[in-house]
């Protein structure tokens, strides 16, 4: 035999070898299910999260993914119903005083930890002074401050135990605010208000929040959690609604690449998938074509926006800031961009927002055709100078990540018909969001997520007094003083006009060009019952069922 | 040679200090922190944040205090999973890492060499042809591609596959070994092509020259068999290459491997490396930095020891 020869054998051993393996991976496909579950965990479902939580402690959470997981296990004063609305959660009653600054609650006598142990009005008191403490670092801490004293607390000022909240018996509570709070019940339904397990706590320090340890007052119990793995939740059998609760297992996945994801969904292994971007927007027509009313794009209290850097000349000057917003072509980025059922935007605040006018304000020019902008937008770069001879030039900076620089260079090129040639900066967020603290930028691309379902959360960013988040350095007395009587009324309609009238002055200053309301690009299952689009994007297992005879695979 | 494999490990320890230096500071250099982002964190509280991580220390203490820590074994805690401490999540992911990438190669080195031998036997033939057009191919084509291209075929046109996730050696017991492996074929397979590539192509050319040489002939002559001359005589010579490739490569590949990673959804720790410094997770980045730069120095040193072992014109000083 010759060398021919031998290669030829190996040639043979090599096919041989290559299928031996493929055959030894082949076994066992035929009995294949998608998700192989033991059978003692009930009625599972399997939910796509986008991102890893970093944490389950809902005083350092600060993402909705996070939310999604903690909002599952842990039940405020108030929770989320089906359709994410407020509704009484660890209280049974609430009281406000007539001067709308003292709030009591009334805790369920029957509500416990996981492990046995009562949830009192102590622990609540406790936990709002463990989130305000300094010592904890809080992210997200200032959201509460409406508390009495709570901004003083956490910027060191004053001693935790001097928070407007008291135990007045075992399951009396009483909460005092640092003004009328309107939107109190929306704000209770927030993570940053939950209790956490206080004994717990005083045993084990932050090690509380690890799967065996983590006990909670909801639905649900965190059993095991395989970072950038899987987050295994269990029905809570102690929880005071768990003979409502359907599913008994929840499998929390982080799938943060959108086209693994939209695979994983296809097959099966997921049920659903919620989050801002949870299928590639070129499959969209594919979506529709091959798995028909799986795709369920809901509108979410979501604004994005550019921002004017106030400092910088020409943009203190209202009339380029105008030009530059009337220019761009909503309707063009939305449906042929973007193209997932976003709304083009004329107003910062979103519709559907609760505690506001019907329809909230817009700028005055929301109801021209673009071509009729273009010729106001080119009149009042006119009257500030800028022409053919005198072309504006700008610098934008924005963020670079999802389909962002898409829309960037489309903004771009709606700036040419103006006259205006734009310079397109990406940075990655963690920079853009720096240079934006730091007022390094002309032109900025940002966007607001809304905290808790009331406009103050949106209208805030406008107001002089909010610091390193107004980008703008937006500062207009009339705006602010409007603002601060509106949140100082109990009457949720008075305030809402007055809002309402804030927000129309400051669409007319345009500090802020607000471009569109964002989607949560979300796809579930024929077989998951029970699941209600929300402004809020907010979901909780609680309230779903499985129907397997619906389930199907694509 | 143990004397020369302390040596090597000592003079390992300076360029460790080096790289873990360059890292600190470089990821230092970049603009915005671990805790900057579109959210309303108010000044009081972004420095409550830098205040229980540290953070408000001049740089050059921070460096100190860190590799004090580092000396007694300590990584510090993650600022962005903050439930887990960098020796926690490294713990975790690094099985998964060496798992698929150790499959990986051994996919790789097997197929690999069986494949540049056949191209080198048959050389300028329709097999070697073959061969190294699949090669370049699989140099060429991303793994980006590739995997989302097998996913599709494998688990969600058929459904033979899982088209993510990950069971692991705690998952075997739960759902089986039939699982287990069922969810390792893409992701390693996926792994391995691009490195199937590399190394038939490596060995093509070292068999090539190992088999006009002078022993080989020899052999001949003596009237070996030609499968002995292969495997006893040529194979020994021809892999010498292979090994220096080797070294580095293995490191690359057991650190794991972002796409992968991503694609298939596997909790292992080559992710760490780009999230961790997307999130400005300053002690991830650098916990992950000197396991990558330990096992570079490591295998580097393994390769030249089997080098030693393999070629006798070799000498280590």
């Amino acid at each position: 035999m010759n060398l021919t020869g031998i290669a030829r054998k190996a040639g043979a051993g090599a096919v041989l070898a290559a299928t031996i393996f493929l055959a030894s991976c082949g076994g066992g496909s035929e009995e294949a299910s998608s998700t192989p579950n033991s059978p003692d965990e009930g009625v599972v479902m399997n939910r796509g999260n986008g991102y890893e939580p970093n944490t389950l402690d809902p005083h350092q959470a600060n993402g909705t993914w996070e939310n999604n997981i903690i909002g599952d296990m842990m039940i405020g004063l108030y929770t989320e119903d089906a359709d994410a609305k407020p509704i009484l959660g660890s209280a049974v009653s609430h009281e406000i005083s007539e001067d709308g600054l003292t709030h009591t609650f009334k805790i369920r006598e029957d509500m416990v930890w996981s492990d046995g142990e009562p949830v009192t009005a102590e622990v609540f008191v406790k936990s709002w002074q463990r989130i305000l403490d300094p010592a904890t670092a809080a992210p997200y801490a200032s959201l509460l401050y409406p508390f009495k004293n709570a901004r003083a607390i956490s910027n060191g000022e004053l001693p935790p135990s001097e928070l407007g909240a008291r135990a007045i018996d075992e399951k009396t509570l009483e909460l005092q605010v640092e003004q009328p709070t309107p939107f109190l019940a929306t704000l209770l339904t927030h993570y940053t208000a939950f209790p956490v397990p206080i004994h717990k706590i005083e045993e084990l320090g932050n090690a509380w929040v690890r799967p065996g340890s983590y006990v909670s007052n909801g639905p649900y119990v965190v059993e095991e959690w395989r970072p950038n793995s899987q987050i295994k939740l269990v029905k809570n059998e102690r929880f005071y609604d768990a003979d409502n609760v359907a599913i008994d297992t929840v499998y929390y996945k982080p799938i943060g690449d959108v086209s693994a994801a939209f695979r994983a969904f296809r097959a099966g292994e997921i049920d659903s998938n919620s989050c801002s971007q949870c299928y590639p927007i070129q499959q969209v027509n594919l979506i529709d074509e091959i798995m028909p009313g799986v795709k369920r794009n809901e509108v979410i209290l979501s604004t994005t926006y550019l921002t004017f850097n106030s400092n910088v000349p020409p943009f203190d000057d209202a009339r380029v800031r105008r030009a530059l917003g009337l220019a761009i072509d909503r309707d063009i980025l939305t449906e042929q961009v973007l193209r997932a059922g976003e709304v083009p935007a004329y107003g910062l605040t979103p519709p559907g927002i609760d505690n506001y006018i019907a329809s909230p304000p817009q700028m005055a020019e929301a109801g021209l055709t673009q071509e009729e902008r273009l010729t106001i937008a080119r009149n009042l770069l006119a009257e500030a100078g800028f022409d053919e001879n005198n072309p504006l030039t700008i610098n934008v900076k924005y963020r670079l990540a999802g389909d962002r620089r898409q829309i960037m260079v489309a903004m771009q090129d709606m700036w040419k018909r103006i006259g205006v040639t734009a310079k397109l900066e990406g940075k990655e967020p963690k920079v853009a969001y720096a240079d934006y603290r730091a007022r390094n930028f002309d032109v900025a691309d940002a966007g607001w997520v809304a905290d808790y379902n009331d406009p103050d959360n949106f209208l805030f960013l406008a107001k002089g007094d909010t610091g390193p988040i107004n980008y703008a350095d937006y500062a207009n007395p009339e705006f602010d003083r409007l603002m601060n009587e509106a949140n100082n009324m109990q009457d949720l309609d008075a305030r809402a006009e007055l809002m309402a009238l804030a927000e129309a002055i400051m669409l007319e200053d345009m500090p802020i060009a607000p471009i569109y309301f964002s989607v949560n690009r979300n796809l579930v299952g024929l077989h998951v019952k029970g699941w209600n689009n929300n402004v809020l994007g907010i979901q909780r297992t609680r309230w779903l069922s499985i129907d397997e005879g619906a389930r199907k695979k694509y | 040679m143990v004397l020369y494999a302390l040596k090597r490990l000592l003079s390992a320890i300076p360029t460790l200090l080096i790289i873990i230096a360059v890292a600190f500071f470089m990821m230092r250099l970049a603009p915005g922190g671990p805790f900057t982002s579109e959210r309303n964190v108010p000044p009081a509280i972004e420095a409550n944040l830098n205040a229980k991580y540290n953070l408000d220390d001049p740089l050059p203490i921070q460096f100190f205090k860190y590799l004090g820590n580092v000396l007694q074994g300590d990584f510090g805690p993650s600022f962005v999973n903050r439930d887990f401490s960098v020796t926690e999540l490294v713990l975790q992911g690094l099985p998964v890492s060496i798992t698929v990438g150790l499959s990986a190669l051994m996919l790789a080195i097997s197929v690999g060499s069986i494949l540049g031998v056949l191209a080198a036997l048959r050389q300028n033939k329709a097999t070697d042809y073959t061969v190294m057009t699949i090669a370049m191919a699989g140099i060429t084509i991303p793994n980006f591609v590739t995997a989302p291209v097998m996913t599709l075929i494998f688990a969600v046109w058929n459904d033979w596959l899982p088209t993510s996730g990950w069971i692991g050696w705690s998952g075997i017991e739960e759902q089986g070994l039939d699982a287990f492996f069922r969810s390792l074929i893409l992701p390693v397979i996926t792994l391995a092509l691009p490195q199937i590539a590399i190394i038939s192509r490596l060995m093509r050319g070292s068999m090539i020259e190992v088999l006009r040489s002078n022993f080989i002939r020899t052999a001949r002559a003596k009237g070996l068999s030609p499968i002995k001359i292969v495997t006893r005589h040529a194979l020994r010579a021809a892999s010498l290459p292979l090994i220096s490739y080797l070294g580095p490569a293995t490191a690359a590949l057991l650190s794991g491997s972002l796409v992968i990673e991503k694609i298939f959804t596997l909790p292992g720790i080559g992710q760490y490396f780009v999230t961790g410094a997307l999130n400005r997770d300053y002690t991830l980045v650098m916990g992950v930095v000197i396991i990558y730069a330990t096992l570079i120095v490591v295998l580097n040193l393994l390769a030249d020891l089997v080098l030693a072992a393999l070629d006798p014109k070799v000498r280590l000083t």
